[in-house]
Order: C-alpha cells, then sequence, then structure tokens
C-alpha cells in the first residue's frame, strides 16, 4: 500500500506543478500582485524609514498568509468534474491526491516566499537582512509555514469546489485558521534574525499543525472527494 | 412535555442568576464592573459546549451519515456563533475601563476567541453557499472537524504569541481553591447552569425550525418546474433598448 500511496502523491505532485507551469496562474499573476501589495502597503501605513525596518518581515508574512491563500485556492487547484471522473476511474484514491496536491501547492509557495523575500529587503530594509547563516532556520521556518498554508488551503479548496462563491468562500475558510502560520513566521523569524523568542518552539508548533491538518485531510478525504461532486 | 419544561427551567435558572448577580456586592477593585462577568464567563462556556457539540455531531455525520446529526451539528455551531460574539462583546466592554482600550492586541484569549468567532462565521458561509441537503452536510462536516483539529493549535500559537488576560479562575485542575469570592462563585456557578440550559433551550428550537426548513427544502425539489413561476421581464413594446428602436 505504501509505495502506491507514495507514487499516487508524487504523481499528483507532478501533474498539478505541470499545469502551473503552463497555466502560470500562481507565480506570473497572484505572485506579482503579492510584490505589489508590498510595495503599496507603506503608502497606507507611511514611509518612516524606522517603523518600515520593523514592520517588514511581518508584512511579508502577512502578504504570505494573504496571497498564500489565493495560490492554494488557484482555479487549477479543483479539478472539474468530468477530470475528477476521469482519475478516479484511473485508479487514484482521494488520501493521496489530497497530500499530494498539498505538496504541489506548498511547492508553489515556497517559491512564492523566495520571490517576495528579496523584494522586502530592498523596499523595507528590516533592521537586519538575512545572511547565510540565518538560511537553514529560515528555510525550514518557510517549509512548514507553507506545507501548513497548503494543507488548509487544498482542504478549502475542495470544500469549495464548484461552488458560485468559490474564490470568496475558500479564503474565509483557510485564514481563520491559518493564524499560526503567520504568528509563527512572524515571530519565528524575529527570533531567527534578532535572537526574540525561541525558533524551535515556532517550528515545533508548525509541524504539529502541519501533521495534524495531513492527517485530518487524509481522513476526510473520502467525503472531501465525495463532496466535490 | 421537554419543549415545555425546558424553556422554564432556563427562565428559573436565569431569573435566579441575575436576581443573585444584583444582589452580589461590588467587585473590591472593578466595582459593579465585575458583574459584567457573570454574562461574559458563562457565555464562553456555552459557547464551548455548542461548538463541542456541533464538532460531535458533524463526526456522527461523518460516520454515520445521519441528516439529523448534521441538523444537530448546524443548529449548535449556529448558537455557539451568538455565544461567542456574546463573549468577545462583553469582553470588549469590560476591557474599555479595566485596560482603556476596547481590543487589546496583548490578549491572547481576546484575539483566539476573534479567531474562533471568524472559524463560525465560514461554516455558516459555507452552509449558505450549497444548495444540495447532502453536498452541504458533509462539506460541513468535514470543515468542522478540520477546525477541530486546527483550533488547539490556533489557541496555544495566540498563547504563546502573547498573554495578557488573566489565567482560569473557574476552569482549573484545583477547582475547589479557586481564587473566587464564595458569593461571587456561587452567583457564577448559578449563571453558568442557567447559560447552559439557555443553550439547550435555544438548541431544541433551533432543530425544530431546521427540521422544518429542512422538510421545506425536500418539498421545493419534488414541487413543480421553476419554469411556471418564471415569467420573462417586461421590457416594453418595442424590445431592445426600448425608444426609438424597434
Amino acid at each position: 500500500m505504501a509505495p502506491r500511496f507514495w507514487r499516487q502523491v508524487l504523481w499528483t505532485l507532478r501533474k498539478d506543478l505541470r499545469v502551473e507551469l503552463r497555466a502560470g496562474e500562481a507565480l506570473w499573476m497572484i505572485a506579482p500582485f503579492g510584490a505589489l501589495a508590498l510595495l503599496l502597503a507603506p503608502l497606507a501605513i507611511g514611509t518612516e524609514a524606522g517603523m518600515l525596518r520593523r514592520i517588514g518581515p511581518g508584512m511579508l508574512w502577512l502578504v504570505m498568509l494573504l496571497f498564500g491563500t489565493a495560490i492554494t485556492v488557484r482555479s487549477t487547484s479543483a479539478d472539474p468534474p468530468p477530470v475528477r471522473d476521469l482519475l478516479r476511474l484511473s485508479g487514484l484514491h482521494p488520501a493521496p491526491a489530497f497530500i499530494g496536491r498539498s505538496l504541489a501547492s506548498g511547492v508553489l509557495l515556497c517559491g512564492f516566499a523566495l520571490i517576495l523575500t528579496p523584494v522586502m529587503v530592498v523596499f523595507y530594509s528590516p533592521e537586519r537582512a538575512p545572511g547565510p547563516a540565518d538560511w537553514p532556520a529560515l528555510a525550514a521556518l518557510t517549509v512548514l509555514a507553507a506545507l501548513g498554508l497548503a494543507l488548509l488551503g487544498t482542504a478549502a479548496a475542495a470544500l469549495t469546489a464548484g461552488l458560485r462563491a468559490r474564490t470568496a468562500l475558500a479564503p474565509l475558510l483557510a485564514v481563520p485558521l491559518a493564524a499560526p502560520v503567520l504568528l509563527a513566521g512572524a515571530s519565528g523569524t524575529n527570533a531567527a534574525l534578532y535572537g526574540r523568542g525561541n525558533i524551535i518552539l515556532w517550528l515545533l508548533l508548525l509541524a504539529g499543525m502541519d501533521l495534524a491538518l495531513a492527517i485530518a485531510g487524509i481522513l476526510l478525504s473520502h467525503p472531501l472527494d465525495e463532496a466535490a461532486g | 412535555m421537554t419543549r415545555r419544561i425546558l424553556p422554564a427551567i432556563t427562565a428559573l435558572s436565569l431569573a435566579a442568576g441575575l436576581v443573585l448577580a444584583a444582589a452580589a456586592p461590588p467587585e473590591e477593585t472593578q466595582g459593579d464592573l465585575g458583574r459584567l462577568l457573570f454574562v461574559h464567563v458563562p457565555s464562553v462556556i456555552a459557547a464551548y459546549a455548542a461548538l463541542a457539540t456541533g464538532m460531535g455531531a458533524a463526526l456522527f455525520y461523518i460516520i454515520r451519515r445521519s441528516p439529523a446529526a448534521d441538523l444537530v451539528s448546524a443548529s449548535a455551531v449556529e448558537i455557539g456563533t451568538v455565544f461567542t460574539g456574546l463573549t468577545l462583546l462583553t469582553g470588549m466592554i469590560w476591557g474599555r475601563p479595566t485596560w482603556g482600550v476596547w481590543w487589546d492586541w496583548g490578549d491572547a484569549r481576546m484575539m483566539s476567541t476573534a479567531v474562533l468567532f471568524f472559524f463560525c462565521l465560514s461554516y455558516l458561509a459555507l452552509r449558505r453557499s450549497v444548495t444540495d441537503p447532502a453536498r452541504r452536510a458533509v462539506r460541513s462536516s468535514a470543515l468542522a472537524l478540520i477546525a477541530f483539529a486546527q483550533v488547539p493549535i490556533v489557541h496555544f500559537s495566540v498563547q504563546w504569541f502573547r498573554t495578557l488576560h488573566q489565567g482560569p479562575t473557574i476552569l482549573r485542575p484545583d477547582l475547589g481553591n479557586a481564587p473566587i469570592d464564595p458569593v461571587y462563585g456561587r452567583t457564577l456557578g448559578v449563571m453558568i447552569v442557567a447559560f447552559l440550559f439557555l443553550f439547550a433551550s435555544l438548541l431544541a428550537v433551533r432543530l425544530d425550525l431546521a427540521r422544518r426548513e429542512s422538510a421545506l427544502e425536500e418539498q421545493v425539489v419534488f414541487s413543480e418546474p421553476a419554469g411556471r413561476a418564471v415569467t420573462a421581464p417586461d421590457l416594453g413594446d418595442s424590445g431592445g433598448w426600448g425608444g426609438a428602436g424597434g
């Protein structure tokens, strides 16, 4: 069962990434929009350099959460009914499909973070820009946060598949429950860059969140698949 | 029988609680403002009871596919939303004179309660968006169970972020040694019981309404096609853009 499960996970991951590569919705449309949000925010809250230095990393995580949710519920993240029927007939199980789809969104979210981080450093000049010594901790934080957001977004996309209000409803379902991503991301970055707080605590929280959501997603994959039609 | 007894017990216990709350002496440091806790604390306990009922019923629905469980889940979450809103409202009214602000960003419990409130709103929004009863039941039950896995993590994340709210006074392991005046303790106890009865009464009424809504939905589904009820809009004699057109 296990090799078959992971084969299906990898197959779904590759399929979703290939579709995204061709559609370009996440990295060519949503990512520039997120960068634009980072550019426009100081125009609304003030351009005082000291304040921008302090809020830069937090703004990055806020944009990651809000625009990242849009990536996880992008139009290509839920298959139309004929494609779903075809995948079922091909023997694709809902549980590996859920995990594979979440991993694909997680990869896209990591790419999104890679694009946004230099944008934030340029626009906000944080008190201390991330250096090579910070990369392992920040990479672990980003990967775990991206995975958590991806799992929540994939579940929200499945819950709203085929609904007329999908684009507004899916983020509403995912964002309240994604509050730990924002808190752990912003607090973990502060811990990694400035030594304020314990980053291990936030990494453990994100890992716990990912595990709980993955288990819930696997257990509920059948009902989610069934509800999608 | 239950339909009459439950509201009567609720009314009696609420009346007893309100009399005790009015008769209790002003709180030593907060004065009369302290009486707000007789509504704030029971509201949050009733909200927890309602949301736990909703999530339990959602789990039962996913396992047994009982439509009745879905109605219990939806009704309980709806009532839980009201109690959660009341908790936030009374907390803010209490916080303004006590902390000097309506909303304190340093208070972890206010933030996690607000997140819970928004989750409840999203649950209700999802239910409103799905017209097919079976799909609505599956989707909303799945959402409730995902939230069940996630809410404790939201709670801990906010708690670790920062906290200003006082520690638990009632819900603590050494309940017998709770740091609360006996008069306040008794009043609070009666109000908590009254609010739990209020939740049960509201649930019974909402459930009855939900059953009627469900029956009506079935009637609509099996009634005449909409074609007969829909008439073409009257665009005038000319049709098109009106006026000079013809």
